[in-house]
Parts: structure tokens; sequence; C-alpha cells
């Protein structure tokens, strides 16, 4: 009996080990399977190339390490004086720059999609930097000035209200990256050059209030008159009259998409008009279809992203053989893969940064210059917005008395490790648009309460809270102050600005709200009395989104805080006419004083990130426009 | 016990229902709104305007039309909408309790109310168009009409046709139709300071439209009951639930199912690792507790466990990670992920080996926790066999004490350790999100965590369904067990 007893327990675990087999065995299976079919892909794709017009194609090395040839036609367009592009020296690769290798960069959390037009995030916008080459880009050192990429050619005959731009005409589409073998996509097949209609077609998309995905955008072309293909390689815009932000934001944000791949369905039929937003929103490719100088062509949702260089991108800027974005959800992935080397590139968190850095052991890769430090400086800056159309945040001494009595030197110093500089105004305190002479309110309880006296605000029940009588009623001073939940160094900030203030009679209560939760209460609702957050922006700034009273009523604008003053509406209609950059400056300036003296935002700081990379990165330089991280001069060195 | 099964398994279509209600209810009552969301999220990041007007707005509006988040959660009651309801709304938006006073200031009227008065109307869409078009012919209010008239455009546009699918000739054909009819509507408003005979105009064209239409808003009792109960968020998920769809998320566009599915190998491999892991561990370990009951050996092992069991689990992740993954002195497991970046020129046992690297550590840290639990199970369950008649007959036969414990009384006392399988099935598909997070492998859980920041109603409603069935389905596997497993337990009456 206990020898059948055994037997079956034989039995059993020999079924479970079967078991197990044959699951794996099934699951390489199809593995194995699935490698047959990109080997019968690439086969496909050989056979497409081998027998077609791209038969003498040469894998050219990138540009800027053994020199970039450029036609004829490009260099005779670069001599004439109506193009308003120039050559950028800067964003070039130096003469002694290495070619080849992979680069391991990470992203934060998985991009929402790959569609560089409807999905947003800033992690789609930056793949799609590299992978789908804007019309124009800008100077790496003077971002006033514009460089050729896909254009080499902008005039503007009319000044500033007609702009033509001529396009490279040696751009090809990558081969779209589906199942060749199935027979179903032959309609895919072929090379496809880039043209004038891909930029015509991106701003049908943009435009089309199907894609819901693109509606930022579109109120920035509101004020556009037309567009068109003059013919395959000249691409013409018209704006119905002059502003600034055309030039700096419109201009820069034209590159083309694939009309070829994006205006079909999966078996090759064109999407009826009607719907055509709607698919392409929604559409089923999944990866982004390039021509830029590197080409997607693998991910893996939550693990990673590949880049791969493209060897007939005519431009250079291409030095790596392979980028790899990996996808790291935790925090402390990051400087944990810089110190084994799997990652290139990382910024710290102010935490890491203490541990690692101010509070760390002298021989931490982070201090003993196993890892290269640099600083990362964003177009961000952090405040807290005071709801302007509540009580008691309506009076402008009570908003001063606010800005009186937070230690913003101290917080900087103290909670956010000195990685940045304090703001003293509506812009990162390092751009030339801010009045260097202006200084951040100081702290001083006394000047403080006194402001607040003189607003009426005042103990009368001796209760240690101010308070103050109104509509009848006596109210005391009690706000609350919305923070953003998963930050620490936001949820210190707000004790220690809540302890100062007990000790000018004002209560704070605080609300930690996570994101989704407090862009609602914020931003929809309006339901907040005071909110830490932070703005950023480009290189060119417009106040018209944050600060205009036309903003100030309309349901989740910016200009949450509902703030409204004519004046300011004057210099930012102005300045959004104007285009000479000292007269700019001159606005703006005046706009800062403006606000230092309103108070509409406590001011307090540009943040500024302590970035570490492995020493045979080179040339890591980072852009003044998003995407920061642009790798296009960097290259491989040896180690030093 | 077939008659038991099949009932059991009628019973769970209603548990199931009432499951799903539960959640949906809860989900779309939690704070935060998807479509806020999306168009906001970015925003933020990137700087740029979201003010919402023109056709912003009218993205907004398909947006929550392409996730049905125009509609009421439960219940419509959209057909009983009348002139004043819609009025009352208008006047929120307007502001005309304000009109006569000094100053803006004075005006009571919150903007959070004027933001909810608009996506009311908005939401309110075809349902609306009646009340309009009378406001629009009668109300003495000039800034009303006007409204009224905006309004109209985007009220009485009707969906198109978008599915994924090819479009048949009929539907391509709607569309078509839909979209000219769509067309001509848009041009028919007019601003609160156009003369009198553009307004004329815009009036007269909506008169007549609404003529032409007249049948399409008279509702019958049964109409109203299908709209009561149909044309709800619920029922439009449930609608296309039964046919297995279970929607797309909003953030990569892509069919929620899919993702799921891709997702579970990570989960799945996982979890069951690690519960592989603790019946190894935890059965032998329990029994030799029970029959070394209250000797040192006993102790001792039940301290560790529970010293275990205290720990939490993120804080081990991170501590294992800061001691033995590459880079740091011992360097034994890779820092994350789920398998090597290159996996494609390996072999079936390296892929495996490489696998198991990787997830060694997460295994641990998912199973060190249960193995007190489950071992606790494992030595109750035989200390109450342990001294029963049966056992000692067992003893009485001269059988070794190896067989007594691991023949006769193991196989009773195990019994509610088989009740814990049917709760950890749950676990397979939820994967466990801190695990998943701390040490990079996108599963479930992650999954999971991610749609509930983002509002991904679709997202996060397939995985708790999902979840909901496995569990449903591991009790009945777990009672049906019980009748293999022990011969005495019986679901089947006729049998006593």
């Amino acid at each position: 009996m206990s020898r059948s007893y055994l037997r079956s327990l034989a039995g059993l675990s020999l079924i479970s080990v079967l078991l197990v087999l044959t699951v794996v065995n099934l699951w390489q299976r199809s593995r194995t399977e699935d490698r047959l079919e990109q080997l019968v892909d690439r086969i496909g794709s050989l056979e497409t190339k081998l027998g077609g017009e791209g038969a003498e194609r040469v894998d050219r090395p990138s540009g800027g390490v053994w020199g970039v040839d450029q036609p004829d036609y490009i260099l005779a367009a670069m001599e004439d004086r109506a193009n308003m592009l120039e050559w950028d020296a800067d964003a070039r690769l130096p003469d002694e720059a290495g070619q080849g290798g992979t680069l391991v960069l990470h992203f934060g959390s998985n991009p929402g999609g790959f569609n560089v037009i409807a999905d947003k995030g800033t992690d789609v916008a930056e793949l799609g930097t590299f992978t789908l080459p804007l019309l124009i880009d800008r100077h790496r050192g003077d971002t006033r000035k514009f460089a050729p990429w896909f254009a080499y050619s902008m005039v503007s005959p009319d000044d500033g209200l007609t702009y033509v731009f001529r396009l490279r005409e040696d751009l090809v589409w990558q081969e779209p990256r589906v199942d060749y073998a199935s027979g179903g996509f032959d309609w895919l097949r072929g090379e496809r050059r880039v043209t004038a209609h891909d930029v015509v077609f991106m701003l049908d998309m943009t435009l089309d209030p199907q894609v819901t995905g693109a509606a930022p955008m579109r109120s920035y072309l509101e004020e556009l008159d037309g567009y068109h293909a003059i013919d395959d390689f000249t691409f013409e815009i018209r704006f119905k009259q002059r502003q600034f932000s055309q030039r700096s934001v419109v201009l820069t944000s034209l590159w083309p998409m694939p009309e070829h791949l994006y205006a079909y369905d999966e078996t090759g039929q064109r999407y009826d008009p009607e719907i055509l937003g709607a698919r392409f929103q929604d559409h089923w490719y999944e990866m982004i279809l390039g021509c830029g100088p590197y080409l997607m062509t693998d991910f893996e949702t939550g693990s990673y992203i590949t880049l791969e260089r493209n060897p007939r991108w005519p431009l250079g800027n291409n030095a790596f053989d392979k980028i790899v974005y990996l996808v790291l959800g935790d925090q402390n992935q990051p400087p944990r893969k810089l110190r084994t080397g799997e990652l290139h590139l990382a910024y710290l968190q102010p935490g890491q940064y203490r541990t690692e850095v101010l509070e760390g052991p002298p021989d931490s890769p982070f201090k003993d210059g196993t890892l290269v430090q640099g600083e990362w400086w964003e177009y961000a800056w952090y405040y807290i917005g005071w709801n302007t159309r509540r009580v008691p945040f309506d009076d402008k001494r009570v908003r001063q008395a606010m800005s009186y009595a937070f230690d913003g030197d101290r917080m900087l110093e103290e909670v956010f490790l000195g990685l940045g500089l304090r703001n003293s105004g509506p812009l990162p305190q390092f751009m030339p648009y801010i009045d260097q002479t202006i200084e951040p309110w100081p702290f001083d309880l006394a000047a403080s309460a006194a402001l607040l006296d003189e607003a009426g605000w005042t103990d009368t029940d001796g209760d240690g809270i101010r308070d103050k009588e109104i509509d009848g009623e006596r109210r005391p001073f009690e706000f609350d102050l919305v923070v953003y939940a998963q930050s620490n160094e936001y949820r210190t900030l707000a004790t220690l600005f809540k302890e100062d203030l007990a000790r000018v009679g004002v209560r704070v209560n605080i609300r930690s709200l996570e994101w989704g939760l407090l862009i609602k209460e914020v931003m929809a609702d309006r339901n907040f009395d005071a909110v830490t957050l932070s703005w950023s922006g480009g290189p060119d700034p417009d106040f018209n989104q944050i600060w205009h009273s036309k903003q100030a009523d309309l349901p989740r604008s910016s200009n949450f805080i509902g703030f409204a003053d004519p004046e300011a509406d004057r210099i930012i209609e102005q300045m959004a006419v104007t285009f000479d950059y000292d007269e700019r400056i001159r606005l703006a300036h005046e706009f800062h004083a403006l606000l230092a003296e309103e108070q509409p935002y406590t001011f307090f700081y540009t943040r500024k990130r302590p970035v570490f990379w492995q020493p045979a990165l080179k040339n890591v330089r980072f852009g003044l426009v998003r995407p920061y991280r642009d790798h296009r001069a960097w290259y491989f060195g040896p180690a030093d | 016990m077939g008659t038991y099964i099949v009932k059991r398994v009628l019973l769970m279509v209603p548990t199931f229902f009432a499951v799903s209600l539960i959640v949906f209810v809860v989900l779309n009552f939690a704070p935060g709104n998807p479509a806020a969301e999306a168009l906001v999220r970015g925003d933020a990041q990137s700087g740029q305007s979201s003010e919402l007007a023109g056709q912003t707005r009218e993205s907004y509006r398909l947006f929550k039309e392409q996730f049905n988040l125009d509609k009421p959660i439960l219940f419509n009651t959209r057909f009983a909408l009348d002139a004043g309801d819609v009025r009352e709304a208008i006047a929120v938006v307007l502001q005309l309790e304000c009109r006569g006073l000094a100053s803006e200031a004075e005006c009571d009227v919150e903007i959070g109310d004027r933001i909810e008065a608009q996506e009311d109307l908005e939401n309110w869409g075809w349902y609306a168009v009646p009340a309009l078009v009378e406001l629009l012919q009668t109300d003495p209010d000039q800034a009303v009409r006007a409204f009224a008239s905006q309004q109209l455009v985007t009220a009485a546009q009707r969906p198109l046709i978008t599915h994924a699918r090819p479009l048949t000739d009929e539907e391509r054909e709607h569309n078509r139709t839909t979209s000219r009819e769509n067309g001509r509507l848009l041009g028919q408003s007019f601003a609160a300071d156009d003369d009198p005979a553009r307004e004329q105009e815009v009036s007269d064209f909506w008169g007549s439209w609404r003529a032409e239409r007249g049948a399409e808003w008279d509702y019958g009792t049964g109409d109203k009951v299908a709209i009561l109960f149909g044309d709800t968020r619920f029922a439009r998920y449930w609608a296309n639930l039964i046919r297995l769809d279970f929607g797309i998320s909003h953030r990569d566009k892509k069919p929620v199912l899919g993702t799921v599915l891709y997702k579970l190998r990570y989960s799945v491999t996982l979890s069951l690792s690690a519960v592989l892991l603790m019946y190894f561990i935890s059965v032998p370990l329990g029994i030799w507790s029970a029959v070394r009951r209250n000797s040192v050996g006993d102790r001792l092992v039940t301290m560790v466990l529970f010293m275990l069991y205290s720990l939490p689990s993120f804080f081990v992740g991170v501590v294992l990670l800061n001691f033995l993954s590459r880079g740091t002195p011992l360097s034994i497991f890779p820092t994350s992920g789920f398998e090597s970046l290159d996996v494609s020129g390996m072999t079936t046992l390296e892929y495996i080996a490489d696998v198991a690297w990787h997830v060694a550590l997460p295994v641990f840290c998912l199973s060190y926790a249960g193995l007190a639990v489950l071992s606790r199970y494992a030595r109750t369950g035989l200390l109450d066999v342990i001294r029963s008649d049966y056992v000692r007959t067992a003893r009485a036969k001269g059988l070794p004490e190896f067989v007594v414990i691991t023949k006769h009384a193991a196989r009773n006392g195990m019994i509610p350790i088989l009740t814990l399988m049917a709760t950890l099935l749950p676990m397979l598909i939820g994967g466990s999100v801190i695990v998943e997070v701390v040490f990079g492998i996108p599963g479930m859980g992650l999954f999971m965590f991610e749609s509930i920041g983002a509002r991904d109603y679709n997202a996060v409603m397939a995985v708790l369904l999902i979840s909901c069935a496995l569990t449903l389905v591991g009790m009945l596997l777990s009672d049906v067990s019980y009748a293999i497993v022990d011969p005495r337990i019986t679901f089947d009456r006729a049998r006593q």
C-alpha cells in the first residue's frame, strides 16, 4: 500500500515536471516561429531593396565625423541672403568623434503610444525629434537663430506673413515594420521619398478635431491662413497676421508625417475622409515610422525602446549605431544602473543627490570621478499660486505678506539642496527676459505682519489666528495649500511654510493630492486657495497663456489663479506682435516688474538637475530647448 | 457533483455582474476624469496652451464621446430634459445673475460651477436639442438665444462610425451622410452682437431643421425605459463586454484585453513561481513543525517566519537590490527587468536561466511573507489530525512514522491549505504592484497602477474583472478539489 502511495507521489511529480516542460516548450516554439518570421521579413525586405532602385544604396558614415557632402542645390541656397537659415557650427560632431556603440538612456514611464501627433508626452516628443526631423532646427548656442534640417531654406517674401520652405530631396521613409510574410502588406513595399505633401498631411492631422491628442497645439494654429505644397519639395504656410508665436512655436513645430502609412488601413485601403482623423488618432501602426537621423526599430512595452542609426540620413549627427531607452518606473533604478554601467546618463533626484553626493562616502562613484557630473537647466520654474478670485488672496497686500513669510532661500538650500536659483519672476531665472535687478521678496515676518494688519487682518479674539469681518461674518485667516502628494520635497516645503505662517497668525491646512486629482481640483474645478506647482516653457516667452485676463475665465485654462490686470494684458498683447529682440526684452522686464509687485504667485526657484554620465560619453551638452537630452552631438570616445 | 458545478457556474453570472457593477460605480465616482487628465497632463508638462476653445473644445467632446464619458453612469434621465433645465445651465455659464452688478468681484457664480454647467450642456448633447431650439426661438434674452444657437451646433452633431474594423458599404454611406449633415450645421449660429437678420436666419434654419426631425424626440414609454437603462456608461460597457470587448485604453489606444493578456506572461511567471516556492517550502516546514510542536526548533522556525512576515516587501526588495544586485560588492543578480535586453540569440535553456536569474529576487520578495501564513496553516491542519484515531491505528499497524505522517495524516491535514489556493489565483493575475515597480518588471501590477493614475477606466475594469472571474473559478476549483481529496466531502445530497 505504501509502495502504491509512493508511486503515485512519483507519478504526480513526473506529471508536473512534464507539464512545466511542455509549457516551456510551447513558449519557446512560438519564439522560434517569431524569429523565423522576422527572418522571412528581412529576406523579403532585402529582396525589395535588391530588386528596386535602392540597389545602389551606400551605407554612408554619419556626418560630422567624416565630413558631410551636401548637394549643390543646398550649398547654393545656404549662400542666399534671403534664406533665414544658417548652419549651426555647435551642432556638428567634432572631427575626432568616434562612431558606433549603443547609447543607453531611460524614461521614467512608458510612452503612451508612438503617434507623434496624437499621443502627447515629453517622451514621445523626444523620440519624435530624432526620428521625424523638424523642418528647421534651433541653434544650440543662440536660440534666436535657425539651422537647416529637413528644410534647407526658409524665406518670408512678405516679412512674417508667408513662409516658404524648400525641402531636402534626399530623405526616404523607413520601411514599415509589418509582417510582409503574410502577404497582406505588399502595398507598403518599396521606397518612398519624404515630400512636402507629408508636411501638409502633418498639419491636416494636427488641425483635425477628431485627432483629440493634438488639441493643445491647435490653439497656436488659429491664426493660420493656409498651407500647401507648391511642389513635391516646396512647402508654403501663411498666417492671417504677424505674431511672434508663429515663428517661435509654429514654424519650429513642423515635421513630415508619412501619409502613405497613416492614411491607410491594414489592408491598404485609404480611410474615408470623414473618419481619417479618428483612425489616425487610433492608428494600427504601433511604432514611429521615421526618416530622421535615427529610426525606431523595436520596443517592448514597459521595458525598452530601440532606435537605430538611419544610414540614409544625409546630415550626420548620428554617431551611435543604436540608442536604447530603458523604461524605469522606479526612481531608484537610474542611479543603480549608472553604477553598474547599464545606463550611460541620468540625473539624480534631490534625495538621491543628498545620499550619493552631499552625504555620500568619498568612494561613491558619484564623487570619485567614476562618473562625470554636469548640470542640466530646464526651462522650468516653481511657484506657489494664489487663487486671486478668492478672499483673502484677492488682496495684493495679503499676497505680498505671504511672499514675505516665505523663506525661499532656506527652502532652496535645505529642502531642495541648493539645486537651482531663486526666482523673482514668471520665467526661469537664467533667461535674459528676467530683470536681474529685481530681487525675490525677502523673508521678513515683521513686514508680513504689518501688511496683514494693513489689509485688515488682525487677531481680535486673541486666539492667535488673525481674522477679519467679511460680509458681516468674522472669518479666521485660514487657507488650504495644495501640494503634489508624490513629492517629498513639496510636502516638507509646505510644512515649513505652515510653521512660518503660524508665527504671523495664519493657519494653513496642507492638502496633498495625487496628480490627477490635483489637476482636477486646481485647473478644472478651481477649488483651491493656494497651490504649489511649476511651469515649463521654451526659449521664447509667451505670457498670454498663463497671465492674460481673457484666459482667466476659460475652463481649464492655465490662468487658473484668475489673474487679470489691464496693464499686464497690454504688455502681453504688445509682446505678441513684437519681433525685435531688445524690445521684447524691455517689455518682458516691464512685465516682470509688474508681477513682482502684484505677487499673484510667490515665485520660488528655477530647477537645475544634477546629471551624471559615463566618462566614455563625450561632448555631452544639453539642449536649450526640448529635448534637453539632445544627443545628436554626443559620441563615444575612450574613457579617460 | 455535475449538478453542483452547473449550479455554481450559473451563480457566478450574477456574482460577476454585481462585482462589475460595484467596481464600475466606484471607479466612475472616484474623483478625477480621464478626459481632463488626458488633455491637461500634456499641457502641464509642455507648457502649451490648454485653452479649450473652438476646435479644441470639439476634440474634448469627441474624446468623451469615444469613451462614453458624456453619458450618465447608471441611469439616464435625459429624455426628460426641458427648456427650463437647459436655461438654468446656460444662465450659470453666462453668469446672468451677475449682470446688473457693478464689478465682477461681487459676482458669486464660482468658476467651478460654470465649468460644470458647461460640461453638463455638452454631455446632454442630442437630448438637449429640442430644448435648445425652443430657447433659441422663444427666450426673451438675446444672449441666451445666441448661446443656444452656438450650443446647438455641437449638440446636434451625430457621431460617425469610426471603429477599427473595415467599414461596410452601408456604414461608409452613413458616415458620408452624417458628415455632410454635421458640416451643414457648423455655421448655423450667431454671436450676441450679430444683427437681428442673421439671428432670424439662424433661428429659421433650426426651426425647420427641428420640424424635419420632429418625431425623434417623442419618446414612448418603451424608449424611455431603453434610454434610462440602455444609454448609460454601464450599459454600453456591458454591451461590449458580452462580445468580450474590453474597450481600448485611452493611453496607448490599443485594445485593453490584448495588453492584459500580454502582461500576463510576466505576472504569471512571477507569481506561479512564487506560489510554487511557497508551497514547496511551507508545507514540509509546517508538517515538520507540527511533528515537533513546541520544540526549540519549532519555536525558532515560527519566530523567523514571523519576522519575515512583518518585513514589508518594498523594503526587502530595495535592501536585496542594494546588496545583491550588480554594481554592489556581491554583484550576483541583475538590477531590474524580466529578461536581458537582447535575448534573440539565446537557446531555450539559456533563456530559462536568464529569466530565472532575473526573477529570483522578485520571486523571493513575493513569497517570503506567505511562508509564515501557509506554514502556520499547514501546522494547525496537521495538529488537528495527528491525534486522531486513524493515525494512531496507522502507527499501531507498525507503519514507519514517515509514511504515517505523509500519507495518513498529511492528506487530511492539508485540506485547509487547498482553500488558500483559490485566493492565490487573483494574485496570479493582479501581480504585485510594489515588487513589479521595484524590480522593473512590466507586469499586470505595474499596468494597473499606472492605469489608475491615468484614470484609464477600461484598463482598470479589465484587470479587475479578469481577476474577479479568476477568483470565482478558483473558488469553484477549490471546492471541487475538496471532494476529490477527501471522499467524506460530497456535494450531492443523493449520496448522503
